[in-house]
């Protein structure tokens, strides 16, 4: 089912005057859609994502799930499921108790809850360790059986906050490809809220980009890499970040800024050159390198091949194609 | 040990072999003596021990402290857990009825016990005129249920134990359970009371600890240990026969076995605490 935002607007009370933590936010999660917002942290995206659980009121504005108002709906009848980034696990329930605390809290018959179990747990490859205790789990495992506990009531939405912030690199990969699978494979809508722009990309058919309260741009991944909305969007999405540059430094009219993802540019006195800089240093990466480059006191990143990165402290002209360079006003807005 | 922190201990082992061992050694022997206290003590091998045996008055004490301990100790443990889980959420006032739930614990067990001995009095108290005209202190029943209620007001200590256990559950994991529609009551059995366990375990254990001993004060001022010895228990058993009686030799045998009792109670609960894997 559809999950969508009006108008939701949040404001928490402090000692230095209210804080506005969600300002007035427009949302629409299709169904079946995977839905990432991401954003730094203090923008309000985990906020939202308890508004839609219930578990926090909204000031003004309507939740729905589905054709159905939500708003005034308790968390326990919203029927959705939330992963919680701490995974929420409760340690003194074995692994089937924690699965089924829904199911139980429910008062489902026993048999419906064993054969539940059953499924998720082959579903999700939790076979044998039904009796043990959450501490005994590995952190892969942990995650396993709190996206098992979500799954298990067969929810309208699922929800995560966060869910791999707690593995390691190498896990938080793995596991991020399982939790895209099994999306698409149970087709259930989820919002998704992360500040790692990665997992944003990989993860998301759309991703609402939010900072202060507000959601900046919500687009698809390549739409979003492609055509920011402002340079928020363009310095967020993306590692390393778009260079944003004065307009005027690269004699692109007088005022606001242009902004040139680091592989767009390219490095060498050859040829007509738009700018000459500076390589400050070299920063190796593996199979490639960042050049750090000081043009007109702007410093600007650029992505060299391996073997062709320039000598730190060396002169080098800066080129880059017309058709790469985003426009921005002197709002931060892109110009069409 | 560093040399430093040795010297600091010294102080303290000093005054704990002073006052505590030299003393509890000092009634190991006596409690095989015949002593009055005027006289030296004179060696009665396993008199004491017969007496105790036979003896009606160390029975029926031992039977009105278990009753005590029967009533008290759940009644006190419950209180302390409820309270902390009414007043574990911070919001406005709340600091203002913890003091209040602790402040029973700060005034003076005698204070206390005279204040009670107002409440329960059969012709002016108000607790006594409130339920009624019973006597609480000529009815033995009556008596041997208002002593022990009266310590379960004094749950300052468990009440702060229990409420930092209750804070140390983390929030996420109320959240998650309400968002798949658990009640508050399922919470609390499910999650709420087998998380705190342990401690309600330990306070249980310190709790039977104490309330052998506790009820002294008001079984001196408030029963003076009556009515017709309902309210005896050991501890008080204990201090008259020493020193309303002089039997010196006889009370430390007493003590003893009020040790031994205290120690096999607490070393039952301690294995039905691991056994049930609350500790």
């Amino acid at each position: 089912m559809s999950v969508t935002l009006e108008g939701v607007h949040k404001e928490y009370p402090t000692s230095g005057g209210p804080v506005v933590a969600l300002d007035r936010v427009d949302l629409a999660a299709a169904d079946g859609e995977l839905v990432v917002v991401v954003g730094p942290s203090g923008s309000g995206k985990t906020t939202m994502l308890r508004c839609i659980a219930g578990l926090e009121e909204p000031d003004e504005g309507r939740i729905s799930i589905g054709k159905k108002d939500v708003t005034d709906v308790s968390a326990g009848e919203r029927d959705v499921a939330m992963v919680f980034q701490e995974h929420a696990l409760f340690p003194h329930l074995t692994v089937a108790d924690n699965i089924t605390f829904g199911l139980q809290a429910r008062k489902e018959p026993g048999p419906v809850i064993a054969e539940k179990l059953d499924n998720v747990s082959d579903l999700l490859g939790l076979e044998g360790t039904a009796s043990r205790k959450p501490a005994e789990l590995s952190g892969g495992e942990r995650q396993r059986v709190a996206l098992a506990r979500a799954i298990v009531r067969e929810p309208t939405a699922f929800l995560m906050d966060e869910p791999l912030s707690d593995l390691d690199a190498e896990l938080r990969a793995y596991m991020r490809a399982e939790i895209h699978a099994l999306q698409r494979r149970l087709g259930t809508t989820t919002v998704y809220v992360t500040h790692d722009q990665i997992e944003a990309m990989t993860l998301g058919d759309k991703v609402a980009v939010m900072r202060r309260g507000r959601i900046e741009q919500v687009a698809t991944p390549s739409d979003l890499y492609d055509r920011p909305a402002n340079t928020f969007v363009a310095r967020f999405i993306g590692s390393p970040p778009m260079n944003v540059v004065s307009a005027a430094a690269f004699g692109f009219g007088v005022t606001g800024s242009i902004g040139i993802r680091p592989e767009h540019i390219t490095l060498g006195s050859s040829g007509s050159t738009r700018a000459s800089g500076r390589v400050t240093h070299v920063e190796m990466i593996g199979h490639e390198s960042i050049a750090h480059v000081i043009v007109n006191d702007e410093v600007v990143l650029v992505r060299v091949p391996r073997n062709d990165a320039p000598q730190p402290h060396s002169e080098t002209g800066v080129h880059f194609a017309d058709s790469n360079v985003h426009r921005f006003g002197g709002d931060g807005q892109a110009l069409s | 040990m560093t040399s430093a922190s040795a010297r600091l201990a010294w102080p303290y082992l000093l005054g704990l072999g002073l006052l505590v061992f030299v003393p509890a050694t000092a009634a190991v022997v006596l409690a095989f003596t015949d002593f009055t206290g005027i006289q030296a003590p004179t060696f009665s091998g396993t008199d004491n021990l017969r007496r105790l045996l036979e003896d009606e008055a160390f029975w029926r004490a031992l039977g009105n402290s278990v009753i005590y301990v029967v009533i008290a100790v759940p009644l006190r443990l419950v209180a302390a857990v409820a309270v902390a889980l009414v007043l574990h959420r911070r919001s406005f006032g709340t600091g203002s009825v913890r003091a209040v739930a602790f402040a029973p614990s700060i005034v003076p067990d005698a204070a206390w016990a005279l204040l009670w001995l107002w409440l329960l009095n059969p012709l002016y108290g108000p607790l006594a005129l409130a339920v009624g005209g019973v006597d609480f202190l000529t009815d033995p029943r009556a008596a041997r249920i208002a002593i022990p209620v009266m310590s379960a007001f004094q749950i300052g200590e468990a009440f702060v134990i229990a409420l930092a256990a209750r804070s140390a559950i983390p929030r996420y994991l109320y959240e998650s359970a309400t968002i798949e529609g658990a009640s508050p009551g399922f919470q609390l059995r499910r999650i709420t009371l087998p998380l705190m366990a342990p401690v309600i375990a330990i306070l249980a254990l310190r709790d039977v600890i104490v309330a052998l001993q506790v009820n002294f004060v008001p079984a001196l001022i408030v029963t003076e240990g009556g009515p017709r010895y309902a309210t005896t228990y050991l501890p008080l058993y204990i201090y008259r026969t020493a020193f309303r009686y002089f039997r010196f030799g006889y009370a430390s045998a007493l003590s003893i076995a009020l040790f031994v009792i205290t120690a096999l109670v607490i070393f039952t609960q301690y294995r039905l605490a691991k056994r049930w894997r609350l500790l």
